[in-house]
């Protein structure tokens, strides 16, 4: 009975949850190659993204997205704009995506939004050639920091989901560098593929970033706009649960989880949540205080459980997968 | 500037029936010199029957219209009275004039903004030849040694009619002079200064009554690892990779056979490399430049009874190797300019007199981004006409140009001065100019636009000059009040759903001001004062606004200042002088923000002693004497106090 249940609850999650990740492989790029040139079609595709890409066969001059399996760290300038930072894909794997953003934006179309519209997120480190500017400035941009090292300069990337051409309102940043603290001791050039969590978005059909950059001119950003991406999560289940009531609204992601559950608490006042399994038994109560709240699941079994508001008139709630 | 893949940095009208050739091309460059040929061969038609008094070699030469038109404020300089006024024209013109440089550092960049206008606005003109690079609309001013010419003049405002394109902020005129009246001069300066630099340069002049032969040479070495503070609170630094090598060598060829004609040959040879620092933002640079320049000049001049005929054939060739190591393999271009003018003046009545000339430049450039080559032909006609009377001075200036086959807007231009009283002389002047899109702007791949128009616009001002000369003092006060406005400015720009720049004409400028200047010298038995002080007042607004580059209505361009004040004061007692130069620029704009105002000052010290009957000069400078840290460009330190010494010894017979 209770291998059936456990049966029976594997499938549920299989049909209930799947995923898809672009990691580029697909393009079967040997070492230190990379395609700027997407063709007719005028994108690259992986897993279930669309990357645009411009590519001007008169000029050989690119923008949007290109794929790469270059490995250049040391290089500095525009060269060696295919390289990421880490030489290497997320991972250890060969491939990845760069973006370059003339204009200041980028762009990710999903490309079946209606069954596996949800983006978790994707790994993001720096280019070779926007890490070297930052860290060292060149003739366009300035080192970070400044002469003195104490400039609050910063680059980071703004993302916004649109869903059937309406812009989002919620976004995430995402700093690149981040030079802003008082101890320079903490000032970063990303340099190492990072976890970006774009759960919180929700369903998308397109992913608007955008750059900003501390170095700015009258010629606008003078910071490389370039990143690096790697292994874009979508999936079929919202990764975020969001409930709103007259009264009450609470957001929880990642869905899955694994080892920790964001939870996003609005109400008027502190409040407390209780976790449940399938069959109705509490398992555990978490204190949740205004604004953002982490609550500790690696210790529960694998299978769907229940987050409930306990003291909610309107017994709000919202159910989870633990993997 | 934001990181794009290939950036970009900061240059027939003839009757067919003459001639038959399947190349249209081949006809415009060639044509024109064969009908050179063919009007000289019909002068005597234009003149009047030669006089029987034999003119004295010194009169061959009469004042071109063009040198000093009614109705300009010109200033104009004897580079051999004002050995100290600078190594190179941009130092001098900002000693002497308070022309505004954008000066990228010793040895660096020096681009010039008169009037407002931008560095690829101001001509300058060689013997007769413009020098800007049509590939790049504009020139290093850094790279022209003074020691190279005999005079140098400065005419304020607009002058398209008579100089053509880029004649818009002003016009810099050099020009070599024949000498036959000094029979030998040599003269050899040799200096040494801070920053590991030492430079020396001669003259070597041979002449007879009919032969004249100048030699001049240049060579400086500098190091330019100047001392700086890349912040207020941070320790000081030398700066890196900043050297400049400059080798110059000037050769000039006079003859005079018959006291009516002369025949002048002049060609520069110059080389000068130069490593580029990094800014204060950043950590290395190991960039560098080479330029090479090979130009020549052929002139011709003929006295005919009151006309003067001058025929002129230039050949320019100049280079720019460019390599940065961090980001690339080198960047080489060059262009040559073939130009040609015959030269027609001639005084139509006691009170009218007039000069046509006609010009024929067709130019080639190579670069990578060109995909091969561009090439550019003009051939344009001009007239001026000139009243003169005890009282009044009027010019109209006319100028009609083709273009690569295409008629450029003509350009007219009316001058005039009004002598009030002994003294006091008034002068107005309008007039329309332009200045076409250089090769880079229309043909660079990507993003060159061949369809942009000329900038173009009317420029107008009125001057006034007061003149008081005592038996020990002679003192002249002037100023001038301008007004310009300038359509179809070129800018780069980000273009719309493709990954690069593009050129298009994009703003409307607006420039007004004041010029003030003061010379005044005096003579107190073996003392002698000089003062020079002026202060310029820009203000040069885009009218226009624009999204890339960002550009609000009635902004201040950037790299113009509104304020500039400068003053000299040169005193000299028997073989003692004393030099003070003072320069103040207000604040500017900048594309990153603004640069505060700045000042700084030099002095000389002279010593002028005979040695064995002949001319010598000992000299210490101090530049930057009150040790003021400045930036002229963002990013970009200038340095501190230095000092420079030097002698100078001048071999002479008449």
């Amino acid at each position: 009975m209770k291998s059936l249940l456990t049966l029976l609850l594997g499938c549920f999650s299989a049909i209930v949850f799947s995923q898809t990740i672009a990691n580029f492989e697909n393009f079967g790029l040997l070492v230190d190659e990379h395609l700027n040139d997407a063709g007719d079609t005028g994108f690259f595709s992986s897993g279930n993204i669309d990357l645009p890409n411009v590519y001007d066969t008169e000029f050989d001059f690119w923008s949007g997205w290109a794929i790469s399996s270059m490995t250049d760290q040391t290089s500095p300038g525009f060269l060696n704009q295919y390289s990421a930072i880490t030489g290497e894909g997320y991972n250890s794997s060969k491939t990845y995506a760069v973006t370059y953003a003339p204009t200041g934006t980028s762009q990710i179309f999903i490309s079946d939004p209606l069954t596996q519209g949800y983006v978790s997120g994707f790994y993001i480190t720096n280019s070779t050639y926007a890490y070297l500017s930052m860290l060292e400035g060149d003739a366009f941009a300035k080192k970070f920091g400044g002469a003195s090292g104490n400039d609050p300069d910063f680059f980071k990337i703004t993302v916004k989901k649109q869903l059937n051409g309406q812009l989002g309102t919620d976004s995430v940043e995402f700093y690149l560098a981040d030079y802003r603290f008082s101890d320079n001791s903490q000032d970063y050039i990303l340099d190492e593929w990072t976890w970006l969590d774009l759960s919180s978005l929700g369903k998308a059909d397109v992913l608007k970033i955008t750059f900003s950059s501390s170095d700015v001119g009258t010629f606008g950003i003078n910071t490389p706009t370039y990143f690096c991406l790697d292994n874009l999560v979508t999936t079929n289940v919202s990764p975020v649960s969001q409930v709103e009531s007259g009264m009450l609204e609470m957001k929880v992601w990642p869905n899955p989880a694994s080892e920790f559950l964001k939870i996003e608490w609005k109400g008027a006042k502190p409040t407390t949540a209780c976790i449940s399994n399938i069959y109705g038994q509490k398992l555990k109560e978490v204190s949740l205080q205004i604004g953002q709240n982490e609550v500790e699941i690696a210790s529960l079994p694998v299978g769907i459980f229940t987050l409930q508001i306990l003291g909610s008139e309107f017994g709000d709630s919202t159910i989870f997968i633990k993997n | 500037m934001p990181a794009v893949q290939g950036l970009v940095p900061s240059l027939r009208f003839l009757p067919a029936i003459l001639f038959r050739h399947n190349s249209l091309a081949v006809l415009t460059r060639f044509s024109f010199h064969i009908l050179l040929l063919f009007l000289l061969a019909q002068i005597p038609a234009f003149a009047q029957n030669d006089s029987l008094v034999q003119l004295p070699v010194v009169e061959v030469s009469a004042v071109s219209l063009r040198k000093a038109p009614s109705g300009s404020f010109t200033e104009t300089w004897n580079l051999e009275k004002l050995p100290t006024s600078g190594s190179n024209v941009a130092e001098f013109l900002q000693n002497q004039s308070g022309v505004f440089f954008k000066n990228y550092g010793p040895g660096s960049l020096a681009t010039a903004s008169v009037r407002g206008a931008s560095s690829s606005q101001t001509a300058l003109v060689w013997n007769g030849f413009q020098l800007q690079s049509p590939m790049l609309g504009q020139l290093d001013w850094s790279l022209l040694p003074t020691v190279l010419v005999d005079e140098i003049s400065f005419q304020h405002g607009g002058n398209g009619a008579i100089w053509g394109s880029g004649a818009v902020g002003g016009t810099v005129t050099m020009e070599n002079k024949a000498d036959f009246d000094r029979k030998k001069l040599f003269k050899l300066q040799s200096t040494v200064g801070s920053f590991g630099r030492w430079e020396a340069s001669g003259i070597m002049h041979l002449a007879s009554k009919k032969l004249a032969s100048t030699t001049r040479f240049t060579h400086l070495n500098s190091k330019n690892d100047f001392p700086y503070q890349p912040a207020p609170n941070l320790p000081e630094q030398r700066l890196t990779n900043a050297k400049q090598e400059q080798k110059a060598l000037m050769q000039e060829f006079y003859w005079c056979p018959l006291g009516k004609n002369l025949f002048s040959w002049q060609t520069w040879l110059q080389k000068n490399y130069r490593e580029i620092p990094p800014t204060i933002t950043q950590t290395r640079s190991v960039a560098n430049q080479l330029d090479k320049a090979v130009r020549s000049v052929l002139s011709y001049q003929r006295n005919q009874g009151v006309s003067v005929i001058r025929a002129r054939t230039a050949f320019f060739r100049e280079s720019i190797l460019f390599h940065d190591p961090l980001s690339g393999p080198a960047v080489p271009s060059h262009f040559w300019s073939s130009m040609s003018e015959l030269d027609l003046q001639r005084p139509l009545s006691h009170f009218f007199s007039m000069q046509v000339i006609g010009n024929q430049t067709f130019t080639k450039a190579f670069i990578k981004n060109y995909d091969g080559s561009a090439s550019r032909s003009q051939s344009a006609l001009f007239c001026s006409l000139r009243y003169r009377s005890d009282k009044i001075s009027a010019q109209f200036d006319g100028r009609i140009e083709l273009v690569d086959m295409k008629l450029v807007p003509a350009t007219p231009s009316l001058g005039i001065y009004y002598q009030l009283v002994k003294g006091v002389k008034l002068g107005a002047k309008t007039g329309r100019n332009y200045r076409l899109p250089t090769l880079n702007d229309r043909f660079w791949q990507p993003g060159g636009n061949p369809d942009l128009q000329p900038e173009l616009g009317w420029s107008s001002e009125v001057n006034a000059e007061f003149h008081f000369k005592k038996k020990r003092s002679d003192r002249r006060f002037s100023a001038a009040v301008f007004n310009r406005n300038i359509k179809n400015w070129i800018l780069w720009h980000p273009t719309e759903n493709l990954p690069y720049w593009s050129a298009s004409n994009l703003a409307r400028v607006w420039s007004r001001g004041l010029e003030l200047r003061f010379h005044g010298a005096t003579t107190l038995t073996k003392l002698k004062i000089q003062y020079d002080a002026g202060y310029d007042f820009v203000r040069s607004t885009n009218q226009v606004a624009v999204e890339k580059p960002k550009m609000e209505i009635g902004t201040q361009l950037i790299y113009v200042p509104e304020n500039q004040v400068f003053v000299n004061l040169g005193i000299q007692y028997q073989h003692f002088g004393i030099t003070y130069h003072h320069h103040l620029t207000g604040k500017v704009s900048t594309d990153l923000g603004e640069l505060p105002a700045w000042q700084s000052a030099n002095l000389t010290l002279e010593f002028e002693p005979s040695i064995a009957k002949q001319q010598s000069r000992f000299f210490l400078k101090i530049e930057n004497v009150w040790d003021a840290r400045y930036f002229i460009v963002e990013r970009r330190p200038m340095p501190g106090r230095g000092f420079s010494l030097g002698g100078q010894f001048t071999f002479t017979k008449n």
